[in-house]
């Protein structure tokens, strides 16, 4: 009798667990909503020219000069908006760039991306300098136009096939007097959205 | 799917919080609370587990959150919800999940000395625990732009797993009427470890008004590292693509479990004293032990600064270009083959029990054996705890124990531990002839929904007991 009791009251808990332990208004196929939607800020290129650096040896006080333009070209290595990933999950990436200007001088500098084999892909970006106030002074800080560069999803699929980056500080007359430095700072945005 | 995450879920019941057992512990009616106190007060003739059935214990338990605040079908938008969660979660949360699977479990009391009581067996565990990586899931999910200035913390990382088989002895001696002591000699063979567990440094943005460039990234100090001990020689089967390439894991992990593994010794203590006719303190320290990986042992380190500007123009000197093969410079990751040592985590449980209600109705026959009646009910306190990587996890648990008769016993415990204060246990133990079957719930007010619930335990097996 008591045996039975036991055995009755077992098979009674074993079925309440069972019957009751289930799992309520769940729905894992959300999981194909899910997107990961980081913005990575990343130090993009910079740069410093110095005037005194580009005088030439010898030449009188107040002369003026000029700098051959390949000087002041470079090409450097930089596919992250060429990888896959960045094709298929970045939104966009935004790019700050900042001068400062110390020279008299206003500059252009240039900038254009760049396939494996040097040839250029969409379009060239300038960023206009204004003139500094000379050796002594703040500088005067100019943005890009428009601040930032956006790239968006249609100009980064533009540029899929990107390697490189083509810069250029485009250089006026300068003059022995002139003193004080130029710096490039910028920053890329990189606006993921990296569906699972 | 539903059904199947029904079953799932449904056997992840059958499980415990971290390795705490607190319906089992001092359940002396049953051979298994010798495995937890080896100075258990127990009265079996002999026992005999069956065979794969005598211990089924897995559990799953989150600390900090559920499979329900994500998953639930409640209209919101999942990214919120997993947003949400990122934020209220710190890195002190985890995930465990341990599985014991008792392979042989057997006893028998000493025919010359009737106080001394030895068991022996060997069990299978698996142990995972990971701990929310909380600063790099951040930066996954939100990125930097945020966090500018704010170090990302490679210490977060932090985790540790294991398949071992453990072969053991346990000796039980009734010392006096009132102590029972015992001891149990541990043998590990560990087929699988890796942890990840004293990493350092951190990775940080850092705004530079006056620097060359916006910012700085700077990775500082770091030194991150992984164990891992039979991993190596498992992936060169798979990278040797051998169309038997299963059955050549299996064949290895089947070879570790019977000794041939990275071996480790331990042991456990514990005991049992009752105060006074009525009052009872036990106390136990298992898994007490050191496995020493000194076979199929890889470790990969990554120690280094770094400080990444952006990309300099026009290129001055041999300013390298490519920041990737600069990192792997700064930071190379080394791949080592020294042994490691790592203790197993140390468990530790006490009680206190209060018994009374004698048993008199006149059949037992306990006093012609010279014994005494057992007590009917019982109530106590008891505490749990863990050493885990970061910290120890604690648990305490009230409980009632109550004979309903010589065929059935039951035990209620509430515990209050890292994952609930409202975890009720229920346990209950069959004895028909020599035939014992057991089950153990706990958690019991998280069945309506399970996926809600933080963990959810069940233990079961069969015994032959005499």
């Amino acid at each position: 009798m008591k045996t039975k009791k036991a055995s009755l009251l077992l098979l009674f808990f074993s079925a309440v667990l069972t019957t009751v332990s289930c799992v309520k208004e769940l729905d894992f196929e959300q999981l194909d909503d899910v997107v990961l939607t980081p913005v990575i800020e990343a130090d993009f290129i910079y740069s410093e020219f110095d005037v005194s650096e580009y005088i030439p040896d010898g030449l009188p006080p107040d002369t003026d000069f000029t700098i051959p333009p390949d000087v002041l070209r470079d090409t450097i290595n930089y596919d992250l908006v060429g990888t896959d990933f960045a094709i298929d999950n970045l939104d966009r990436v935004e790019l700050t760039i900042e001068v400062r200007n110390i020279i008299e001088r206003s500059f252009t500098i240039q900038f254009q991306f760049l396939t494996e084999s040097e040839q250029p892909l969409g379009q060239l970006y300038s960023v206009p300098v204004q003139a500094g106030m000379g050796a002594g002074t703040e500088p005067v800080v100019s943005f890009s136009v428009p601040n930032p560069i956006v790239l968006d999803n249609a100009t980064l699929n533009q540029l899929s096939s990107a390697q490189k980056i083509a810069t250029e500080i485009i250089v006026p007359t300068l003059n022995t007097d002139l003193r004080g430095v130029l710096n490039i700072r910028s920053k890329a945005s990189y606006y993921v959205n990296y569906e699972l | 799917m539903r059904i199947l995450l029904c079953l799932y879920l449904g056997l992840l019941g059958y499980s415990g919080y971290s390795q705490n057992k607190e319906t089992l512990y001092d359940f002396t009616d049953l051979p298994q609370s010798l495995m937890l106190n080896p100075g258990a007060d127990v009265n079996f003739k002999y026992h005999a587990g069956v065979p794969f059935l005598s211990q089924i214990h897995l559990n799953v338990g989150f600390r900090g959150t559920s499979i329900y605040d994500i998953f639930a079908d409640d209209g919101r938008d999942i990214n919120d919800k997993i947003e949400n969660t990122i934020n209220t979660l710190t890195s002190k949360d985890y995930f465990t999940l341990t599985q014991q699977l008792d392979i042989i479990n057997f006893g028998w009391r000493s025919k010359n000395n009737k106080d001394l009581y030895y068991s022996a067996g060997l069990y299978q565990e698996l142990d995972l625990i990971v701990y929310f990586p909380k600063d790099f899931a951040v930066l996954a999910y939100q990125g930097n732009q945020d966090f500018i200035n704010v170090p990302f913390r490679f210490s977060n990382i932090s985790a540790t797993g294991e398949l071992l088989t453990v072969y053991h002895f346990g000796y039980n001696k009734k010392v006096s009427k009132k102590l029972t002591f015992g001891a149990r000699a541990k043998l590990y063979s560990s087929m699988f470890n890796f942890r990840s567990t004293k990493n350092r440094g951190t990775f940080t943005t850092i705004e530079t008004p006056q620097g060359n460039n916006i910012y700085q990234h700077v990775i500082s100090n770091a030194d991150v590292s992984l164990q891992t001990a039979g991993y190596a020689s498992l992936r060169d089967i798979e990278s040797e693509d051998n169309s038997d390439g299963s059955k050549q894991v299996l064949n290895k992990f089947l070879g570790r479990a019977f000794l041939g593994g990275n071996l480790g010794v331990g042991f456990d203590v514990g005991f049992t004293y009752k105060l006074e006719d009525q009052w009872t303190i036990t106390g136990s320290a298992t898994d007490l032990g050191v496995i020493f990986y000194t076979k199929d042992v890889e470790t990969y380190q990554a120690r280094g600064n770094f400080v990444f500007e952006g990309f300099e123009t026009p290129i001055t000197d041999d300013n390298g270009q490519d920041i990737l093969d600069e990192l792997e410079e700064a930071i190379p990751i080394d791949t080592l083959n020294t042994s490691y040592a790592a203790l197993r985590p140390l468990k530790l449980n006490g009680s206190i029990k209060y018994s009374f209600n004698r048993y008199d109705d006149g059949t037992c026959n306990c006093f012609v054996e010279g014994e005494d009646p057992p007590y009917q009910d019982a109530f106590g306190l008891q505490v749990f705890s863990q050493f885990r990587p970061k910290r120890p996890q604690y648990a305490a648990s009230l409980f009632y124990y109550k004979r309903l008769s010589n065929f059935l016993k039951a035990k209620l415990t509430y515990t209050v531990d890292d994952y609930s204060y409202k975890n009720i246990g229920f346990l209950m133990s069959t004895h028909i002839n020599k035939i014992n079957f057991y089950i153990s719930a706990n958690n019991l007010l998280e069945y309506s929904n399970l996926a809600e619930a933080r963990g959810a335990s069940i233990q079961l097996g069969f015994n032959v007991i005499m």
